[in-house]
């Protein structure tokens, strides 16, 4: 039963492709759960007219059915098939075109109020309603009335139906247009001249087939658009704004230009699609190295952030600021990345002057060396101009060197080596040391052997400075320490607290009052916090004056950098002119016929 | 420095984020008793914001530090909201030059907290039009100013579509699907943008060419057969946009058959662009001021239908408390609404669209003169501009208002539309107004 019902779903299908396939879904079920009409039209109401009209096909001899089904327009495999026999083979069948009727079969026109009845064959004992005779006698069966169905005269020639669309201005109310199921044409009624009376709670939309509704309600939110990109939308706006954008549409009306079939995602341009997918898929920034070459900064507002360490304007802090964006290569110089391929992203998250003020600040061993390399850094961009940039990139991307820049990188690569020793002599970098090692030519080595020994020598300076900035950062903790639990002290506290670094607080005018009050209140609340976790909690006063010591750090900074910044300025001349005389040795080398550069062409070795 | 215990499943380092405990575990300013709710914020930033501006760099610093403490960037989203201030107010404290360890404050406040500017990134188009639909900020005024052109140019063959936004033409690629799909023969689609400056650049920016983005529009309109022209004059707000308003008087001279109401329809469409013309209080001329002048003009253009979609906040108060309130008393809605879609803290996405809230508030509270960009009005205002430009309301048809309830039922469920005095819709998060859209004809 449920075989031959399911078989006969395309022959009962509703002239739309879409129904057809919710019908095959169901009509197992149907199939098999057939006993009683009226049984399913209870569970099922939507399912109202298949399901009849199935129950009558798996209880009839099929004799009638094939009538049925003979007025249907043709289903797709058997118009594949003719298309097949009459023309060159297609590689994709469209679904077919509504309305393109058998000219013999019989039209008929039908008003709305008739199309649209539901009840033109009426039960005389329950008044029950049915739209066709097949159905009623069905019913009647049910009554013990007197039932006949109709059986197919085998020598009759059953002509098949085709109804009109009763709207004059439709297209298919012209008969050649006609369609070829009563069904079909009560849908196609409803929907483009009916009254939208269904609407989806979750998103708004209306529709005026109780089951179209119902097969939206089904996947509404669950609906995704994607692009031949690979990108999926849930939304058709989003997805139609990121159409109009994406690379996919290029390509694809490269190749077609007019795509008929826009929306439908292809499975063909898949290929195509998810190259272009790197690109398009906007978490991944760095993604590809070309985007970095804008964010490279003209050379002058490298020079300028470089001194503005102790600059207050805003325009240079705006620089300030923006400088990690701006130069992400030279983030290699101080926090070497294991993977190259990696670089970009890692570098454009932890931009590397974040990474040195964490160094500053959250390591005091390290806090020498992370300076000078600080000072190293800005020193060196303020003295080496326009070229800069463009190194900077084609160190950090390790390929496609040409000869002439060959020069600056190894001045870049002295330079940085030089400046960032105590970093690479920590164990977590001991690898890209390795390799870095391994690229060298035995001069360089020698080179930079004497180099790191100079270098190391001159750490005595970084320590000076590393020392200025831990007095300063013990300054706030100890502080801090003296505040005492009981509120009454509290003000004066913060009052030197604050005044230790800014001086006191003296002002008395109403508004500061106010604040005072409010100031008051809330160094209660932080300290007695301070006093439920015991009195000796001294990460928790770290992390109340984190900042506030933060701001003493880049004041001490300024300081301590203000002394010793001669000191370091020395110190690079002093690696450049190393660098430079490594240079000539290098090219030296590249003259003989070893023929790379540090960025790690495996050849070299 | 947040106990992560709980979430076995994802490591926070490993992918690459900053620590973020589940949302039940978010360590919010409970520890600091009531001070995190958003009132005290609110009272700290006012106090702060009157400390700068008496030159109390002690006070201030006091305040700022209070603040940081109980503002972290990574908090909630009154937190967040509170840190945006606060970097407003130290940039504004730098800017003013008479507390200058203030400014050291602020660079450090920055790399403490890992706060990247948003201003320097450049949006490719498709990242942009990722970013205007996070939430429907954009998407209310697209959908609704797109129903009501597509009402006022049934009929016309050619439209003249004179686009003026701060999204850089995301709204086209809906209008030219709806126009695709209403219109049997849709009519030649004639755009025209005004290209920014370098100078009048404000986030998003854009990693491409105005001539490139026109290039990918047409292309896509071809797609959708539809017919269109792209323009790019470059014109600014700075100036009150004159170069395109000449521009659109010598097109009218012309070709006289295209001026409306004849053949060719003109739809000049505002989307969150005209608050950003000089009002009075900058305008060296103050009467007319730019923005009546600006709308004077273009109503001699008689255009057939001017689609104005703005915010609904009033951030011209040339006092600055005044405009801190009434700035923090709006700009929480974008933190409030980004918890409601984005949980993950470390997504650019959210980076970014935060970066650019931040960039405005920034520019709001720490700018003055000609350099504060934002100078948003309420609709009231607003509204009032545009009669005494001898501009009536047109009304948003029903099918329009079913379409953005529609666009805003597939958003979270915070937003909702309002219809205030007939004719006006107004976007609102919780109820509280946020973006107002109007749709004008010459009275």
């Amino acid at each position: 039963m449920a075989t031959s019902s399911s078989s006969s779903v395309p022959f009962f299908g509703m002239g739309r492709e879409e129904v057809d396939e919710q019908m095959k879904q169901q009509s197992a079920a149907i199939g098999v759960g057939v006993g009683v009409g009226g049984l399913h039209h209870h569970h099922h109401p939507h399912l109202h007219h298949h399901q009849l009209l199935q129950h009558s096909s798996s209880l009839l001899s099929n004799s009638q059915l094939t009538t049925a089904g003979a007025q249907q327009p043709p289903p797709p495999l058997s118009a594949a098939s003719s298309a097949a026999g009459s023309g060159p083979p297609q590689p994709k069948k469209k679904r077919n075109q509504p309305g393109n009727p058998n000219p013999d079969a019989e039209v008929i026109a039908l008003s709305p109020k008739t199309l649209m009845a539901t009840n033109r064959f009426i039960c005389e004992v329950c008044n029950k309603g049915f739209q066709r005779e097949q159905n009623l006698q069905l019913h009647r069966r049910g009554h013990n009335l007197p039932w006949k169905l109709k059986q197919k005269n085998k020598n009759e020639v059953v002509k098949r139906k085709v109804y009109l669309c009763p709207e004059p201005t439709c297209v298919h109310h012209e008969a050649s247009r006609a369609l070829g199921d009563l069904t079909g044409i009560k849908k196609h009624y409803s929907r483009k001249h009916g009254e939208k009376k269904w609407k989806c709670d979750k998103c708004a939309k209306r529709y005026a087939v109780q089951s179209d509704w119902k097969a939206h309600s089904k996947t509404c939110g669950t609906r995704e658009y994607r692009c031949d990109c690979g990108t999926l939308f849930s939304r058709r706006d989003s997805f139609i704004t990121h159409r109009a954008f994406c690379d996919a549409l290029a390509q694809e009306s490269a190749r077609n230009p007019t795509p008929s079939h826009f929306f439908t995602g292809a499975a063909n341009n898949m290929t195509l699609g998810i190259s272009s997918s790197t690109a398009a898929d906007i978490l991944r920034l760095g993604g590809s190295t070309g985007q970095f070459d804008h964010l490279l900064p003209p050379p002058p507002s490298l020079g300028a952030a470089g001194g503005g360490s102790s600059t207050t304007t805003a325009t240079s802090q705006q620089q300030f600021r923006n400088q990690p964006h701006l130069s992400p290569s030279s983030a290699a110089f101080f926090m070497p990345q294991q993977d190259t391929s990696d670089h970009h992203q890692s570098s454009y998250h932890q931009p590397f002057h974040h990474a040195l003020m964490q160094q500053f600040s959250s390591d005091p061993n390290n806090a020498g060396g992370a300076a000078a390399n600080q000072l190293f850094n800005l020193g060196f961009d303020s003295t080496t101009t326009n070229n800069n940039n463009s190194n900077m990139t084609l160190f950090a991307n390790n390929n496609n060197h040409s000869g002439g820049d060959h020069q600056h990188q190894m001045m870049m690569m002295g330079s940085s080596t030089g400046g960032s020793v105590p970093l690479f002599s920590s164990s977590v970098h001991q690898q890209q040391m390795n390799n870095m090692v391994a690229h060298m030519s035995a001069t360089a080595l020698l080179q930079k052997a004497a180099q790191m020994g100079s270098t190391t020598s001159s750490n005595p300076n970084a320590t000076t400075s590393a020392s200025l900035l831990r007095s300063a950062f013990a300054a706030g903790p100890n502080n801090n320490n003296n505040q005492k639990s009981s509120s009454g002290e509290k003000q004066p506290s913060l009052g030197t607290f604050g005044g230790s670094f800014f001086g006191d607080v003296d002002t008395d005018n109403g508004s500061s009052n106010n604040l005072h009050d409010l100031m008051n209140s809330f160094t209660a609340a932080a300290n007695n916090n301070n006093n439920n976790n015991g009195s000796s909690s001294s990460s928790n006063n770290k992390k109340l004056t984190r900042d506030f010591l933060g701001v003493g750090h880049v004041a001490a900074a300024v300081r301590g950098i203000a002394t010793t910044i001669s000191q370091q300025q020395q110190q690079v001349g002093a690696a450049l002119e190393r660098s430079s005389s490594l240079d000539s040795e290098r090219n030296n080398n590249n003259s003989m016929g070893s023929h790379s550069s540090f960025g790690g062409n495996p050849s070299f070795q | 420095m947040i106990n992560n215990s709980n979430s076995s499943n994802s490591d926070p380092v490993r992918a690459g984020l900053p620590a973020r405990p589940w949302p039940g575990l978010l360590p919010t300013s409970k520890s600091f008793g009531n001070f995190g709710d958003a009132n005290c914020m609110e009272q700290l930033l006012v106090h702060c914001a009157n400390a700068i501006q008496s030159n109390d760099a002690t006070l201030a610093q006091q305040i700022l530090w209070v603040l940081n403490n109980i503002a972290p960037p990574d908090g909630d989203s009154n937190q967040r909201l509170t840190c945006a201030f606060l970097r407003a107010l130290v940039a504004r404290a730098a800017k003013t030059g008479t507390c200058k360890i203030l400014a050291t404050t602020a660079a450090r406040y920055c790399y403490n907290n890992n706060l990247l500017p948003l201003s320097t990134h450049r949006f490719s188009a498709i990242e942009l039009a990722t970013f205007v639909d996070l939430t429907p900020w954009h998407r209310f005024g697209f959908t609704a100013a797109n129903a009501a052109i597509l009402d006022s140019i049934e009929g016309y063959s050619s439209v003249h579509l004179v686009d003026l936004t701060s999204t850089h033409c995301m709204q086209i690629p809906t209008l030219i699907d709806a126009v695709a799909s209403r219109f049997e023969s849709p009519p030649l689609i004639k755009l025209t943008v005004a290209a920014p400056t370098d100078s009048s650049l404000r986030p998003p920016v854009l990693d491409l060419s105005y001539e490139e983005l026109g290039s990918k529009l047409v292309n896509f309109a071809r797609s959708r057969n539809v017919a269109m022209e792209f323009r790019v004059i470059p014109s600014t707000h700075s100036d009150g946009f004159s170069t395109l308003i000449d521009h659109l008087r010598i097109h009218h001279l012309l070709y006289p058959e295209a001026t409306p109401p004849a053949a060719e329809a003109l739809v000049i469409n505002c989307h969150m662009m005209l608050h950003y013309i000089e009002d009075e209080s900058t305008a060296i001329i103050a009467s007319p001021s730019p923005r009546d002048a600006f709308l004077k003009s273009i109503r001699s253009l008689e255009p057939t239908i001017v689609v104005v979609v703005d915010e609904d906040v009033e951030l011209t108060a040339g006092n600055l408390v005044c405009r801190l309130r009434s700035a923090f008393n709006y700009f929480w809605i974008p933190f409030d609404a980004v918890d409601a879609f984005l949980p993950a803290a470390g997504s650019k996405q959210r980076q970014w669209y935060e970066a650019e809230v931040c960039w405005r508030i920034e520019n709001v509270i720490a700018q003055e003169g000609m350099q504060r960009v934002e100078r948003a009005e309420g609709k009231a205002r607003w509204v009032q501009r545009m009669r005494n430009a001898a501009f009536r309301e047109a009304a948003f048809g029903e099918d329009c208002v079913a379409e953005v309830r529609g666009m805003l039922g597939e958003h979270a469920a915070g937003w909702g539309l309002k219809k205030e005095e007939e004719d006006q819709l107004v976007l609102t998060w919780k109820g509280h107004n946020v973006v107002f859209a109007t749709a004008w004809v010459p009275a």
